[in-house]
Order: structure tokens, then C-alpha cells, then sequence
């Protein structure tokens, strides 16, 4: 007799932890699945206009703030006559730079198509508009991966 | 254009904190302040690295 509340316990402890694991199977199940188009859609379009990803998502406020900040960060940079690398140099870390900067999307083909040709090296603040270019790319792919966990469902 | 490198720094480090904070927390309240915090960071390390690059003899 003296077992039975012992027995009693644990069978309850069994059942709560079936019951909860039911649950969180079920809230996993619940959570709609999310086409893998729809997600390249967005980090395309997310790369392409930085903060694009959070307008498509609903987030509009966050996605004027962010495409603000990389925007000037970017307009910053080539007015301060930031260089722009490109593929064909010598030096791997010149090339990375050129990944570096074309993360931030189309606002760097649409700076050659208007006639920035890359900016003076031997400018004063040339290296300062060089770190903004890059920085700006760099920003723009956390906005990307932000706008990916939000659709994914990981973040509110 | 012609700024300073502590201007360009500040500057920097502004559109830097604004995009950390946006990106890190959820509410307006709370993504300011740790923007804020984020910043005063930027500036504050990059003030005290120059002194103690001024101070430093060799």
C-alpha cells in the first residue's frame, strides 16, 4: 500500500511528459511549412534592395530603417570616393572585397550604370569609403538572414 | 567629401548601431537602447584604443 503513491507518481510523470511531448508535436506540425520558392524569392529580392525581404514579410517599418542605413552607408562610401574591387585582381582578399561589396545588391551595378568608376585610391577619405562599401554589403547579408529566420518562423 | 576620421568613425558606427539594433531585438524600446548601447560601445573602444595608442612609447 505504501507503493502506491510512489507507483502513482511516476505513472503520472510518464503521462505528463507523453501528454507534453503531444503537444510540442503538435505545435511543430501546426507551424505552416514554408515552399522553398517563396524563400529564394525573398533572398533574392532581399539582396537586391536591401530591407526588401522584411517589406515582403510585413515588417515595413523595419524594412525602411534597414534600407535607410545600408543605403546611406553605401552613398556614404562612394562619396567619399570608396574603391570598387573587382574580380580580375591579383590579391584574393581585392577579390573578397569585390563579394564584399556587391552584397548590397543592385546599388552597385546602378553606381557604374551612372557613372562612379570606382572611386580615387589616392583620395584623403578613399580607404574610410572603402570600409563603408563593404560594411554596407556586410549588412545587407544579416538583413538576409534576418528576413530568412523571420519567414522560416525562428524570430517574431 | 572631406570629413575627419573621427567623423567618419561616428558615422560609422551610427548606421552600424541602427542595423544591430533592428536586427537584434523586437521592440522599438528595446532596439534603441541596445542600440545605443552598441554605439556607445564603438566610440568608446575606439577612443580609449587611441589613447592607449597615444600613451604607449614605441
Amino acid at each position: 500500500m505504501a507503493l502506491l503513491p510512489v507507483v502513482g507518481a511516476r505513472a503520472q510523470e510518464g503521462f505528463d511528459q507523453r501528454v507534453a511531448k503531444k503537444t510540442i508535436e503538435e505545435a511543430v506540425a501546426e507551424k505552416p511549412k514554408v515552399r522553398s520558392g517563396f524563400l529564394v524569392r525573398l533572398l533574392v529580392a532581399a539582396w537586391l534592395i536591401p530591407g526588401c525581404g522584411h517589406f515582403l514579410l510585413g515588417r515595413k517599418w523595419r524594412a525602411l530603417i534597414l534600407f535607410a542605413s545600408i543605403l546611406s552607408m553605401f552613398v556614404l562610401g562612394v562619396a567619399m570616393q570608396g574603391e570598387f574591387f573587382t574580380l580580375h585582381s591579383a590579391s584574393y582578399l581585392r577579390r573578397l572585397g569585390f563579394f564584399g561589396e556587391m552584397c548590397v545588391g543592385v546599388a552597385m551595378p546602378a553606381a557604374f550604370f551612372f557613372g562612379y568608376a570606382g572611386g580615387d585610391p589616392y583620395f584623403v577619405t578613399s580607404d574610410y569609403g572603402t570600409a563603408f562599401l563593404v560594411a554596407a554589403g556586410m549588412l545587407n547579408v544579416l538583413t538576409m538572414l534576418d528576413a530568412y529566420d523571420i519567414a522560416m518562423g525562428r524570430k517574431p | 567629401m572631406l570629413i575627419s576620421h573621427f567623423t567618419a568613425m561616428t558615422v560609422f558606427a551610427f548606421l552600424v548601431s541602427v542595423v544591430f539594433g533592428v536586427l537584434s531585438k523586437h521592440t522599438p524600446r528595446e532596439q534603441a537602447i541596445y542600440a545605443a548601447k552598441v554605439f556607445g560601445a564603438f566610440v568608446g573602444i575606439a577612443l580609449l584604443l587611441g589613447w592607449v595608442m597615444f600613451l604607449v612609447p614605441w
